[in-house]
């Protein structure tokens, strides 16, 4: 009966868990990737021409990139899509590691084993963290292997840098969304917080240069360090990037350091 | 490992628990021995469950300080969670694995179980472990959670209500579980708003009211010293006056051809007098729980909160 090798921990449970949702980021992001590039690949000038006429503030919404075809298909892949799938799978799932069982009920039962809390929550945000990676080293060989279909003619570096870059800024909001929810022990204010600041912050760092006196604020924003440096035409942005980790880092000690500090609610 | 031999599995001193303004729990100094099944009682919203939960470290106390199997809980929360069994009251499995699924798990985590004794315990309350829980009707969860409370034969036992939604053969059957870690020299700590779940299988009880633990007793010394209810019922109306000055006689109360009576100590002169008239029925009722707490309100029991 009690052979099952995939419930012999909290971070292979957690795997045997998430693995749907995992599968359907990828499977998602593949979607929209094919779609973007197929698209973009037969009829992008057309696209281009037509982005030409928006207004600034439009364009910039819309992530358009260098005036080319492959360009606003990378701008629509990496700027708008795989940051809105993969910010939902993080912050929900970062959400999740802190709080969920606790409020489902079963962190009771979890910590009747040698289990502390924050080592359920390090073992559940790693497989968050795992997920995001591969659902954006996946999301990349699939853009390759449809680009190679269709001829269209890619700078594997700059989009590995915007994959990178993508995952610093996905990092930061997964672990706020976690640090909330472990500090008040509520998946609501963290998820809230998080999915509330990042579609702010979209718009702030996309809008605000349009205005030439207000284009500074726009780099105070969580989004400007991934999108800030132009990954999709520069490659990664060290700096940035290491400003998106190190508030990662610093909201995760965050978390863990009040979850161990407070009654379980429940 | 910290030596813990010969030291009292459940030690609180002054322990307190406070929210904002609510008092939870107040000042609770309990011992519970080892080799005991120790009942705690109290109606809901008493303190029970903060009690539990403050043993187990999953709540911060206001003041004072709780030992489990001689460990400070506060500085060796793990350590003790991992040698204590706790079926909560609202017991959360996961509801897409199957009973044996989440009993493998949980098993896992603790380092492993007896397999057998696993399928004995099933066996024993008859709940279909292949079954997804999310199909388990709230007893069947229930029996799979006292499984998961059984199987590892942690030196202390700790059930929160643990008999909600088993039927009573059922019941019984966990008396029979409860008995046989007390028999095994093994402590369990049961807490219930029932008197008559409790009073079955427990050594002694506590009594918490409004945070406050009202009393601590011996199962039996607390039933003789607790107020019962007596309904006599008699061919004719009879007068409560023949009954209210009697010795242990709290009230007496004529309705009809009947007599209600609650009394404290022996029946003996209750039913001497009961017979001076053509008595055709007689109704004894246990004492319960609130009638248990009424004795000892009326000794000057705190009332808090």
């Amino acid at each position: 009966m009690l052979r099952n090798h995939l419930l012999g921990s909290v971070f292979t449970k957690t795997v045997r868990d998430w693995l749907l949702w995992t599968t359907i980021a990828v499977i998602a992001l593949w979607a929209i990737s094919a779609m973007y590039i197929l698209i973009m690949g037969s009829t992008g000038d057309a696209y281009v021409t037509m982005m030409e006429d928006f207004p600034e503030a439009l364009a910039n919404v819309y992530g358009v990139n260098n005036g080319t075809a492959e360009g606003l298909a990378m701008s629509g892949i990496f700027f708008i899509m795989a940051p809105l799938v993969l910010l939902t799978y993080a912050i929900g799932l970062g959400s999740s590691a802190a709080v969920g069982e606790e409020e489902a009920g079963s962190l009771p039962m979890l910590l009747t084993s040698r289990l502390r809390r924050r080592t359920i929550v390090l073992s559940k945000s790693a497989v968050v963290a795992i997920g995001v990676v591969v659902i954006v080293a996946l999301t990349w060989l699939g853009v390759s292997v449809f680009a190679a279909v269709v001829d269209m003619d890619l700078s594997q570096q700059n989009v590995a840098g915007s994959s990178v870059q993508l995952l610093g800024m996905v990092f930061l909001f997964g672990a706020l969304s976690l640090g909330l929810s472990a500090w008040r022990g509520s998946s609501g204010l963290g998820i809230g917080v998080a999915a509330g600041l990042a579609f702010l912050s979209y718009f702030v760092t996309t809008l605000l240069p349009v205005v030439e006196e207000l284009a500074d604020v726009a780099k105070l924003t969580p989004w400007y360090l991934f999108s800030g440096a132009d990954p999709l035409s520069s490659g990664v942005d060290v700096v940035l990037l290491g400003i998106a980790l190190g508030i990662t880092a610093a909201l995760y000690g965050f978390g863990l350091y009040t979850l161990d500090r407070r009654d379980l609610k429940g | 490992m910290t030596t813990t031999n010969g030291a009292a599995p459940i030690k609180t001193e002054g322990l307190t628990k406070h929210y904002g303004d609510v008092k939870a729990l107040v000042d609770l100094d309990l011992e519970v021995q080892r080799g005991e099944v120790f009942g705690f009682l109290g109606p809901n919203g008493a303190g029970k469950t903060t009690t539990i939960r403050s043993l187990l470290h999953f709540l911060f106390p206001t003041s004072g300080s709780a030992s489990v199997l001689g460990l400070d809980v506060a500085t060796n929360a793990v350590e003790v969670r991992s040698r204590v069994a706790y079926v909560p009251s609202e017991y959360s499995l996961y509801p897409k694995l199957t009973g044996a699924e989440n009993l493998t798990y949980l098993a896992n985590l603790r380092g492993g179980v007896d397999t057998d004794y696993v399928n004995q315990l099933a066996a024993r309350l008859e709940v279909d472990l292949t079954r997804k829980v999310s199909d388990l009707s709230t007893g069947n969860k229930q029996k799979v959670g006292l499984i998961q409370g059984f199987m590892n034969k942690s030196e202390l036992v700790v059930l929160d209500e643990p008999s909600t939604g088993l039927d009573p053969l059922m019941q019984q059957e966990l008396q029979k579980l409860i008995t046989e870690v007390r028999d095994d020299g093994r402590t369990v700590f049961l807490s219930s708003h029932s008197l008559a779940e409790v009073e079955r299988v427990a050594d002694r009880v506590g009594i918490l009211r409004h945070g406050h633990l009202v009393v601590v007793e011996r199962v039996d010394a607390l039933k003789r010293k607790a107020i019962r209810r007596i309904d006599l019922e008699f061919d004719e109306p009879v007068g409560a006056e023949d009954f209210s000055s009697l010795a242990g006689v709290r009230s007496a109360e004529s309705r009809g051809n009947s007599v209600v009576v609650s009394f404290e100590g022996s029946v003996n002169a209750l039913l001497r007098a009961a017979i001076d008239h053509n008595v055709v029925n007689v109704n004894s009722r246990e004492a319960d729980l609130e009638q248990i707490f009424l004795t000892y309100y009326k000794n000057g029991a705190p009332d808090a909160a």
